[in-house]
């Protein structure tokens, strides 16, 4: 793995039990990549557009993935990914939501809004270790990823 | 008809017969015949004439239109029409002469017509051409709508009303999926962690209390997505089917020989039924989750699940060697929520079976118990038997 810092993975969620969740099942699979968070929409979008706190690259480096709850609050996930799509620099960030929805609405917004893919949060612990597991060999081992967003 | 002479009124004759002795039945046993329907007519029944005149009107006519038969005699049918609809209504008289049908009048559209003192009522409307000698007639039958509009608009209020109950209820459903589930799994994940990062500087004690907590949620979870299959029962469904009861039930057989190494037996063919595939699937996997839940220590589950049409319907019955149920229960156990045994001795949600329940009378069907203590149970569904084409 080159210098982690390219390899940053931006985590869109708003509750702490989630976030803290998510990071230990990281910790756990043993998955090297920095993990930056964004508590709601908004937050995420100014993240990703470098604005205010996060304009410092070094510190906040743009991801390679971003994994992104569709209930949030200010701007909803699927509002995150619109402007995602719609915003040619950063149009081609891969883009996980990770939520606890499994309606079938939900899923199929998502996809048409530009999702690579939907995962439902399992309840149960294990569950939840081993698709975040996943998610590392399949996005951050197996995939090929863009060359994406301001360097 | 018209061959009495004076109107219920006393409003004088009818001149359609007298001045057109041609339109007369020659049969006098059918000239009463007609005349009785025309006078005990719950409808206003009004002859017009080539040129839009009355010439006769029974008296529901009168009645309806507030004039004597003798002042709607002689005018322009125009007289019943609401003011602004006259010349329209000219129009489009005219234009039916040239093609006249027997047919209703206005189709799709809310006719009205007008009272003597310039109020309106919602009609429907029949027209029946006829020629004679004298020229020719059109018969219009005019039925007040008032009350069935009336009915109509109260149950499309009420179809409404329910829409919106039903929309806050999925709102509802969703947000306790999503919002309820989220500090669960909270506890569930935090709990774990605490068990598996801290294990060796807890006491046996402070483990058993974590798991404890472990478990209430897990349950408290397994009730939620319980409670939320209920909900859904019944919600945006297609319309019936045919459902083939051998291609439901042979996976549901299969999944529990294999989960709880239980002896299944299916008498097949099963038959057909008429309703929702998911739900149909919903009960036989209930049913049969019950039936293996409820036996003795020890034993293996045994089930038999055998279908018998008659009059239309099919009845499917599953029977178990199970701990059977007290008659006295029989009644509530179709019930949400409702339990007989503890949580320790046969867990559950107490949903199952109220599923059960919901999704055969959403379809049109019943369902039923047959068991005495010790003895077994045999439960039972029942549908509309399906045509097979």
């Amino acid at each position: 793995m080159k210098n982690g810092s390219e390899h940053t993975l931006l985590i869109v969620e708003d509750d702490a039990n989630d976030r803290f969740l998510i990071e230990r099942a990281f910790r756990h699979a043993r998955l090297a990549n920095p993990i930056q968070m964004a508590t709601d929409g908004d937050e995420a979008i100014a993240y990703l557009s470098g604005e205010g706190r996060f304009a410092d690259r070094t510190a906040h480096p743009f991801p390679i993935l971003v994994l992104l709850d569709l209930k949030l609050p200010r701007r909803s996930g699927i509002e995150v990914l619109s402007w995602i799509r719609a915003n040619p620099k950063v149009a081609a960030l891969p883009v996980v939501v990770l939520t606890s929805s499994p309606e079938g609405t939900d899923v199929r917004r998502a996809y048409e809004a530009g999702a690579n893919s939907y995962l439902v949060k399992p309840v149960a612990f294990e569950g939840l270790h081993r698709m975040i597991e996943s998610i590392g060999l399949f996005w951050l081992v197996l995939s090929r990823l863009p060359e994406v967003g301001p360097r | 008809m018209g061959l009495s002479s004076q109107g219920p009124d006393g409003a004088g004759v009818y001149p359609l017969f007298v001045a057109n002795p041609s339109l007369a039945a020659s049969d006098p046993r059918e000239s009463r015949l007609l005349e009785s329907l025309f006078e005990a007519a719950p409808d206003s029944i009004l002859v017009v004439d080539e040129s839009g005149s009355i010439i006769d009107a029974n008296p529901q006519a009168s009645r309806s239109f507030g004039y004597a038969v003798s002042e709607m005699i002689g005018q322009r049918i125009e007289m019943l029409v609401p003011e602004v609809k006259r010349p329209g209504h000219a129009r489009l008289r005219e234009a039916y002469q040239s093609e006249p049908l027997r047919r209703p009048m206005g189709r799709g559209l809310d006719l009205e017509a007008r009272r003597r003192d310039g109020s309106t009522f919602p009609v429907d409307i029949m027209l029946g051409p006829f020629e004679t000698e004298a020229g020719r007639f059109v018969t219009a039958i005019v039925r007040d709508v008032t009350e069935r509009r009336a009915v109509e608009r109260d149950a499309a209020r009420k179809a409404a009303a329910l829409e919106e109950v039903k929309s806050e209820l999925e709102a509802f459903a969703y947000s306790v999926s999503h919002d309820l589930r989220t500090p669960l799994r909270a506890m569930q994940g935090i709990g774990l962690a605490l068990e598996e990062d801290f294990s060796s500087q807890l006491e046996p004690q402070a483990l058993d209390y974590v798991r404890r907590i472990v478990a209430a949620a897990k349950r408290m979870d397994a009730l939620i997505l319980d409670l939320l299959a209920y909900s859904r029962v019944g919600r945006g469904q297609s319309a019936p089917r045919v459902v083939d009861l051998d291609a439901v039930w042979a996976p549901v057989r299969d999944e529990f020989v294999a989960s709880h190494q239980a002896v299944v037996t299916l008498h097949m063919p099963l038959g057909y039924v008429r309703g929702n595939p998911s739900l149909v699937a919903q009960i036989a996997t209930n049913l049969m989750a019950n039936a293996v839940k409820f036996v003795a220590k020890g034993q293996r589950p045994e089930v038999e699940i055998r279908s018998r049409a008659s009059n239309g319907r099919v009845r499917v019955s599953v029977t178990d060697n199970g701990i059977g149920i007290d008659p006295a229960h029989h009644g509530r156990i179709f019930g949400i929520f409702e339990r007989l045994h503890g949580i320790e001795q046969y867990p559950g949600t107490g949903i199952g079976l109220a599923l059960v329940k919901k999704a055969a009378e959403g379809m049109n069907g019943a369902v039923g118990v047959e068991s005495r203590l010790g003895a077994g149970s045999s439960f039972w569904f029942e549908l509309e038997e399906g045509e097979v084409a």
